[in-house]
């Protein structure tokens, strides 16, 4: 009898424990370690700006779909990039083809996407500043693709160049501006002037050209007041550097105003007429151009200042995109 | 005026000696069988033993284990329910269900069944042993009662504990989902999925975790119960009620203390 | 009976009691290899306490008590264990493991220090419970045994080892007048045929006049021996009017008798 119920108590024992353990290792293989058996492509890309909100497991969306997760995230000490490591899950691409070729099926996909625009880029997922990564068609179809930086890449790896979040567009955009204004030959216009000037030496009594000084100056004082308010709203290091660059151009406009009074004070009298009218003309032109410019100078300044306003109080509206403030000027 | 203070030193002395030999008295119970581990090693423990508590704290322990897991399941399912269709937000419950179960409730559910199931029972057994002077026969035939005693209820415990808990994990997971699948009409694979979404590895085996220290708390304040339970029937009661009582009090300091070394990895 | 130059057990100067409260104080004696030594007295004065205190459960306040020459008061763990393997205590209520069988519960101490094969185990625990008829109860569990049956199995289990000294505590308590004489019958054959020394606590005078050598009275009021000696000499020849009281149950029975018929008769 004690055999007989010895056994019995030894099965139940066994029963209790084993199903304990199949227990476990169930829900451990369903928590994750099923992680192991799945089939995963790893996806590589390189951010310039902060990941600010980006972690490990952060999702990875196809165009809203859930690929799969970040699995890495380090920072390149030769360029300050930071290297995004993503995990894609095969399983939530089908393909008509049998399960040993899903991987070369995704590597086709992936590169004809590639070349159809698709790009990557950081999205908010809500109002709690957490990202993820989303794919989409962020380039036109056709564009040429960014190399990824040198020995960035293990030869099987998948890359995917990324394009600045929406937020970073903006501030490209007031970069592109910057430059633009930066660009504004204000040497040529000059260079123009004096060169008209030269010609135009002894016929300086005329008003007209007393007038042009006076534009100039006030040109001069426009661009000055410009200045203060790029630097005031932006304290960027770039910025600085195309700030300098535009004093530069000011301090030449001032010479040449002052070099334009001294030459009229001891201007002799005009030599022939048609000659004092084509530099006047050319005067009249350089000046023109100058106030063109100038005005859209002033434009895109205040532009400018209206958008740093518009952030400074309300920042969220780049986030969730709601009030997108237009640029103006160029 | 010396001699009345004296006697007030006295007086207070006499209070509080009980008070601190009772502290130094578990410690001391701890220690004779901690000193009595290597020996173990060497000589094993009685496998029938053994045996007997595997299937007295695990076996025969399952089903009510199983049913109050479930229940508490429900419980839970149906009051996150009530708070979460304010918002809209039902298939919540999945989260709130899973990790409250996984990572609190399950474990702790668990021992505090086993300390009425278990703790208890030790208590009464090694009481009525030393009632009945067995511990004393256990003694002049040269074998340690502590050790010899403690170690097979010890071992099941510690085998058996993390075992239920995972049942127990599991049944308070089906229970969420049957008050998720009846009332809040959610399907039961969107509840499976949300319930994996919401508990990862190391949570689920980090609540598992909790239970071998459960274990010991329980085994070792039911068998010190025991162990200075008075010698005679009423003393066996109350060596059994104090057993369940300080085992639970040990349980949820335990679990504090846990929590907050498990916050400090982050969990 | 041959008296041999080493005692079995020596006593000392002990003094025993729970804390403040002394129950027995300067104890001397001793038990001799190869008798039956009774410890008698009445209810609480301590025999029960004083026997724990032999066989080392409860350390005395003061004084020493060797066992085979060995002091198992000054002994440190390890060494006690050791003596204490040398005897065997048979326990009132037999103190049987419950969670184990009989046969089991005599298999232990075999199990935990010997080296025996589970065969040879089992042999001698089938011989061990023929010694104290209980032929065929290996199976049982204890719950299943009746006082005297507990009873002798724990003497079983107190024999698993083959020791020549036997501890009891009131073997005779609680038992019909005929197992309690088998009992007696029991530990003369243990006496005799294996020359086993005999400690035995009781109150039961028949059993005391039946198999002692000698005895030790206590009493409750002086916390001391009142007698010892051979109980037959005690009874008739003590000058202590208590000892001869305590042992001559009868003349008290007479007395009683006497009293009731001088109430009875008017």
């Amino acid at each position: 009898m004690t055999q007989h119920h010895d056994s019995n108590q030894k099965i139940k024992l066994g029963i209790f424990v084993v199903g304990g353990l199949v227990l476990f290792v169930a829900i451990l293989f369903f928590l994750g370690m099923s992680d192991i058996f799945t089939n995963k492509e790893t996806v590589r890309t390189f951010f310039s700006e902060s990941v600010q909100g980006l972690t490990v497991g952060s999702a990875v969306k196809y165009r809203g779909v859930p690929i799969g997760n970040v699995s890495k995230i380090s920072i390149r000490v030769t360029d300050k990039l930071v290297q995004i490591d993503m995990a894609v899950e095969l399983k939530h691409f089908v393909s008509g083809s049998e399960q040993g070729q899903q991987r070369s099926d995704f590597k086709r996909f992936f590169q004809s996407e590639l070349e159809q625009g698709m790009r990557c880029r950081l999205e908010y997922t809500g109002v709690t500043g957490m990202r993820y990564i989303d794919f989409d068609y962020f380039a036109t179809p056709g564009q040429t693709l960014t190399e990824p930086p040198d020995g960035a890449l293990d030869p099987d790896e998948l890359y995917i160049p990324a394009v600045p979040s929406p937020f970073r567009d903006i501030l490209k955009a007031i970069g592109t501006s910057l430059d633009r204004i930066s660009r504004i030959r204000f040497e040529e216009i000059s260079d123009g002037l004096e060169r008209s000037l030269t010609e135009l030496s002894g016929l300086l009594a005329d008003p007209a050209l007393k007038s042009t000084i006076d534009r100039i100056n006030e040109a001069a004082e426009n661009l000055e007041i410009g200045s203060r308010t790029v630097s005031r709203v932006f304290g960027e290091e770039r910025m600085n550097r195309l700030m300098s660059l535009l004093e530069d151009d000011l301090e030449k406009v001032n010479k040449l105003t002052e070099h334009l009074i001294t030459e009229t004070q001891n201007a002799k009298l005009p030599e022939s007429t048609s000659a004092f009218r084509a530099a006047s003309n050319a005067i009249t032109i350089g000046q023109d151009e100058l106030a063109n410019t100038l005005t859209k100078l002033n434009q895109t300044l205040d532009a400018l200042t209206e958008l740093a306003d518009s952030l400074s109080a309300d920042p969220s509206s780049v986030i969730s995109g709601k009030k997108k403030p237009q640029i103006k000027g160029e | 005026m010396k001699p009345k203070t004296e006697q007030q030193l006295r007086a207070i002395s006499r209070h509080f000696r009980p008070l601190l030999q009772d502290g130094t008295r578990p410690v001391e119970f701890i220690g004779r069988i901690a000193a009595e581990v290597p020996d173990l090693l060497r000589h094993g423990m009685r496998g029938r033993d053994f045996r007997y508590y595997l299937d007295l704290c695990g076996v025969q322990a399952l089903p009510i284990v199983l049913l109050i897991c479930l229940l508490m399941g429900m419980v839970m399912a149906i009051n996150g329910q009530i708070q979460l269709s304010k918002f809209g937000q039902e298939l919540l419950v999945a989260d709130a269900v899973g990790l409250v179960v996984v990572k609190e409730l399950g474990p702790l559910m668990v021992a505090l069944v086993m300390t009425g199931w278990a703790g208890s029972a030790f208590a009464a057994e090694i009481g009525t042993m030393k009632l009945d002077e067995q511990i004393c026969a256990l003694e002049t035939m040269g074998i340690r009662p502590e050790s010899f005693l403690v170690f097979p209820k010890l071992s099941a415990m510690l085998l058996s504990m993390p075992l239920l808990t995972i049942f127990g994990n599991v049944a308070g997971i089906l229970g969420g989902m049957l008050v998720g699948i009846t009332i809040m009409k959610i399907t039961p694979v969107a509840y499976w999925t949300r319930t994996l979404e919401a508990i990862n590895i190391t949570t689920f085996v980090l609540g598992v975790l909790k239970s071998f220290p459960f274990a010991i708390l329980v085994t070792f304040a039911g068998c010190f119960c025991g162990f200075n339970a008075a010698n005679n029937s009423q003393g066996v009661g109350r060596g059994a009620t104090k057993a369940v009582v300080s085992s639970i009090f040990l349980i949820v300091v335990a679990d504090v203390i846990i929590t907050v070394l498990y916050s400090f990895i982050g969990y | 009976m041959t008296k041999k130059n080493k005692p079995e057990i020596e006593v000392k100067d002990l003094t025993i009691g729970y804390g403040k409260n002394v129950v027995l104080e300067n104890l001397n004696f001793q038990v001799e290899s190869g008798e039956i030594f009774c410890i008698l007295g009445g209810s609480g004065c301590g025999k029960s306490t004083l026997l724990k205190h032999i066989i080392g459960l409860y350390a005395p306040l003061y004084g020493d008590i060797l066992i085979k020459g060995n002091s198992i008061v000054n002994a440190d763990e390890q060494r006690r264990r050791k003596i204490m393997r040398e005897f065997g205590v048979t326990y009132q209520g037999g103190a049987l493991f419950s969670s184990m069988t009989v046969a089991e519960n005599i298999a232990l101490p075999l199990e935990e220090y010997t080296n025996l094969s589970e065969e040879e185990i089992e042999k001698t625990v089938e011989e061990k419970l023929h010694m104290v008829d209980l032929d065929g109860f290996g199976d049982y569990m204890p719950s299943e045994l009746s006082g005297g049956m507990s009873k002798r199995a724990g003497l079983a289990r107190a024999l698993a080892l083959d020791p020549k000294l036997l501890f009891f505590d009131e073997p005779s308590a609680g038992l019909d007048p005929i197992t309690s004489a088998e009992l007696d019958r029991l530990l003369l054959r243990l006496r005799d045929t294996f020359g086993a020394t005999i400690v035995v606590v009781t109150h039961e005078l028949d059993s005391v006049f039946a198999i002692a050598n000698r005895v030790i009275m206590l009493d409750k009021q002086t916390k001391s021996i009142m007698a010892e000696g051979s109980p037959v000499l005690l009874r008739d020849t003590s000058p202590n009017e208590k000892v001869r009281a305590f042992l001559n149950r009868d003349g008290l029975k007479s007395d009683v008798a006497e009293e009731l018929r001088i109430t009875e008769v008017p």
